[in-house]
């Protein structure tokens, strides 16, 4: 294994993990609990999130080059880190399948309602692992193309919809119980979590080295999205409106109207998120298969992908028979499966880094990659 | 197998996919849909009654003057469906169109006064939930059927659909008196704190319908649609309508004036009456809620600037003191229209200005007592106004012609 991505790439992959699935459905959720006082909420889970990426980049920074799975078994003994990299495994896949059929279950909604769904997982598993199969190093190079693409869309979209901004459709300021923004934050926190799979990442890195400030950064981009996404749903709408609405940053973007010639715009803004939702699919995908891969012993990663795909074609066309139940999946249900192995994990992780220290140092630090 | 082969392979079985592909099962070809570019929708006691104006692209150009044999062709078809729920009766114009009803080139939804009578409920969930209709359609009230308005011809404009989008913009943006009231406006008036919405009213002004081409023989056609009044509404139900001076001041209350003209009565030296015409080019105002005592008032600070289009009391400009005048006339006039919209709204026990909205954020925590009774609270509000009117420009002429007539007269 060679070295590949830049700091610069990782930061765009940790946004990519992060941010697509969270400004879909989450601003309504927020809002219906936190009303007006849902971007605060959004606030608290930024810096909730961005104490978990200085946790997360500070375990990694532990591990001088080797693969995660290997990293586990030479500090942790081989029984551990298989348990550990399986059960990653199973969890980034779990994800994955949540992921695929949340944006299945959008762009049913949105534009192809008569397309069978297996065939809409069927397409986006099948993007998914055809990038996998071409390595971390070209999901990174995608996906920091594609936040190139987003740093454009968003102050072009916040100047369109200046006009139709109403900040005092914010106040009185912490109008809503405090418990209520501290309820309402719960689910960012939860998919914020998600910045763990840089664990993953580390040992592709350039500069290892530079792994603190592409999890901070990489964590501060998805949750400025998400609070400006909860801001201007609810100072264009305000807060009575917006649980009302599945996909609060389309409703947004679809009430551009510039005389006759600017209107449904939000073609563009979905088309970006749609690039943003690929990378998430792909980071998933291969953490999912680098798990697996490594904790089993396998021989041929092309086949592991291949099988994988497959398996979650299955499970997302069939798992759920409703669209609401994946809905609540993603934004509910799944939050303690996030926390326990995005949070928990990472925090026995690192105190079983800190248990085991003496026995690293007797063995005169690690081998490269 | 050779790299070559491969990839030639590989090239095949995308360009194959791409092919099956594309659009997927949601394909749909032009000369499959109906375009529409207005909706109607009636109640009539049990059903709803939901009519389409829905165009035929092929008869545009023989109205516009374009070529085609057995003169000029109705742009336009309408027709009706009737159901339980708005898409049941949308559904049933499957059993009778050819064509597939296509609503993302709709540019007005009109409501008839039952309907609206009924609620806005039904009709806001459907905009929401179907991502075929757009939010940002422009709703029009009528006092008649929507069907009718839906069939009439309009003057300048091939489509009457898009027409009357252009009519409530071209209003609002030249006179201020009724606003354009997007899907998702009208949604966020009644789920707001006052619940409470206002929705412009259009009609046929005239006797006979204009829905046959043959009236546009002539330079004058028998009817036309038109802009009135507005219609109120209290939770999604109308209670009653606004006239357009009461309609011009809820505008200034609402803060929605963008242009508008003002007539101000003159009086000259010789104590001949006239009237001045303002032509208002700014206009900024802040409702500002107001403890006195335990009673809650508002105050409406009212910022105009104005430029005088027209004069007929004899009057020389230069004068500081007829400036002075034309300004204390034009404070006096929006004055009396914020007085008369607020005693409106307060007789029909709706706050239609954002009262409650501005309340609840002055005074967070008395609105939580006054939210469960706002329609006494607000009843019960005075309100005070304080325009400032400035006169910017006086137009190309600094004497008014009556004053040089009245001069030579001398």
């Amino acid at each position: 294994m060679k070295p590949a991505i830049s700091t610069a790439q990782t930061v765009a992959l940790i946004q990519s993990a992060i941010t697509p699935t969270m400004v879909l459905a989450l601003p309504s959720v927020m809002v219906s609990i936190a009303h007006h006082d849902a971007w605060i909420s959004g606030i608290v889970a930024a810096i909730v999130g961005l104490v978990m990426a200085l946790g997360i980049a500070m375990i990694g920074r532990a591990n001088k080059g080797q693969l995660f799975v290997a990293w586990m078994e030479s500090r942790f003994g081989r029984p551990i880190g298989v348990t550990v990299g399986i059960m990653l495994g199973i969890y980034y896949f779990n994800a994955f399948c949540v992921i695929v059929r949340t944006f299945a279950n959008f762009v049913s909604d949105i534009v192809l309602d008569a397309t069978p769904l297996f065939l809409l997982t069927g397409i986006m598993v099948l993007v998914a692992a055809f990038t996998v199969m071409q390595g971390i190093e070209a999901i990174a190079r995608s996906a920091f193309m594609v936040l190139l693409l987003i740093m454009v869309i968003i102050p072009v979209s916040v100047f369109i919809l200046y006009t139709d901004i109403s900040f005092e459709r914010l106040i009185p300021v912490l109008d809503t119980n405090l418990v209520r923004i501290a309820v309402a934050s719960f689910p960012p926190i939860g998919l914020l979590s998600e910045v763990s799979v840089l664990l993953l990442i580390i040992p592709y890195m350039k500069k290892p080295a530079s792994c603190l400030r592409a999890s901070l950064i990489g964590t501060l981009l998805g949750s400025s999205q998400l609070v400006l996404v909860i801001l201007l749903a609810l100072t264009i709408f305000g807060q009575q409106l917006v649980p009302l609405m599945s996909y609060a940053f389309v409703n947004v973007m679809a009430i551009v109207e510039v005389g006759e010639f600017l209107e449904r715009i939000e073609v563009f803004t979905v088309s970006v998120w749609f690039l943003t939702m690929y990378i998430k699919l792909a980071v998933f995908l291969f953490a999912t298969v680098h798990c697996l891969f490594h904790s089993l012993r396998l021989h041929s990663e092309r086949h592991t992908v291949i099988g994988i795909s497959i398996l979650a074609v299955a499970t997302t066309s069939g798992e759920w028979p409703r669209n609401m139940n994946t809905g609540m999946m993603a934004t509910l249900v799944n939050m303690p499966v996030l926390l326990i192995m995005n949070i928990a994990m990472p925090v026995l992780i690192a105190i079983g880094l800190l248990i085991t220290r003496g026995k690293s140092k007797q063995k005169g630090g690690m081998q490269g990659p | 197998m050779s790299i070559r082969m491969k990839s030639v392979l590989g090239a095949v079985l995308l360009i194959f996919f791409a092919m099956i592909t594309t659009g997927c099962w949601n394909r749909i070809e032009l000369n499959e849909v109906a375009i529409t570019s207005a909706t109607g929708v009636d109640w009539d006691g049990e059903n709803w009654i939901v009519s389409y104006q829905v165009l035929i692209p092929a008869a545009i150009s023989s109205v516009m003057g374009g070529s085609g044999g057995g003169g000029p062709k109705s742009p336009i078809i309408v027709y009706s469906t009737k159901g339980r729920t708005i898409r049941d009766a949308i559904m049933h114009s499957y059993s009778e169109s050819p064509r597939k009803l296509f609503f993302a080139h709709n540019r007005v939804v009109v409501i008839g006064e039952k309907a609206l009578q009924r609620g806005v409920n039904e009709l806001i969930d459907v905009y929401f939930r179907n991502s075929s209709t757009r939010e940002t359609v422009s709703v029009l009230a009528t006092p008649g059927t929507a069907r009718r308005i839906l069939e009439q011809f309009m003057q300048l404009q091939a489509i009457s659909g898009a027409g009357m989008k252009e009519i409530i913009l071209s209003e609002m943006k030249n006179t201020s008196i009724l606003p354009n009231i997007p899907v998702y406006q009208l949604a966020m008036e009644v789920t707001g704190d006052a619940k409470s919405a206002v929705v412009p009213e259009i009609f046929v002004s005239g006797k006979e319908d204009t829905s046959s081409l043959e009236s546009f023989g002539t330079t004058s056609i028998p009817s036309k649609l038109k802009l009135g009044r507005l219609a109120v509404l209290k939770g999604d139900k109308m209670i009653g309508w606004m006239n357009r001076k009461e309609s011009l001041g809820a505008a200034y209350l609402r803060d929605s004036v963008q242009q508008s003209y003002i007539v101000v009565p003159c009086e000259d030296d010789k104590g001949n009456t006239g009237f001045n015409t303002i032509h208002i080019l700014k206009s900024s105002t802040k409702v500002i809620p107001k403890l006195k005592g335990k009673q809650l008032a508002f105050t409406a600070d009212v910022q105009v600037t104005g430029t005088l289009m027209e004069s007929n009391c004899a009057q020389d400009l230069y004068k500081p003191g007829v400036i002075q005048s034309l300004e204390q006339g034009g404070q006096q006039q929006v004055g009396i229209l914020l007085q008369e919209a607020w005693a409106k709204g307060q007789q029909m026990n709706t706050d239609i200005f954002g009262a409650a909205e501005k309340t609840h954020r002055k005074f967070p925590k008395q609105w939580k007592e006054w939210s469960k009774n706002w329609e006494e609270v607000f009843k019960e509000a005075p309100l005070e106004t304080k325009v400032k009117f400035r006169m910017a420009r006086m137009g190309l002429s600094n004497k008014s012609f009556r004053y040089l007539m009245d001069k030579k007269e001398k």
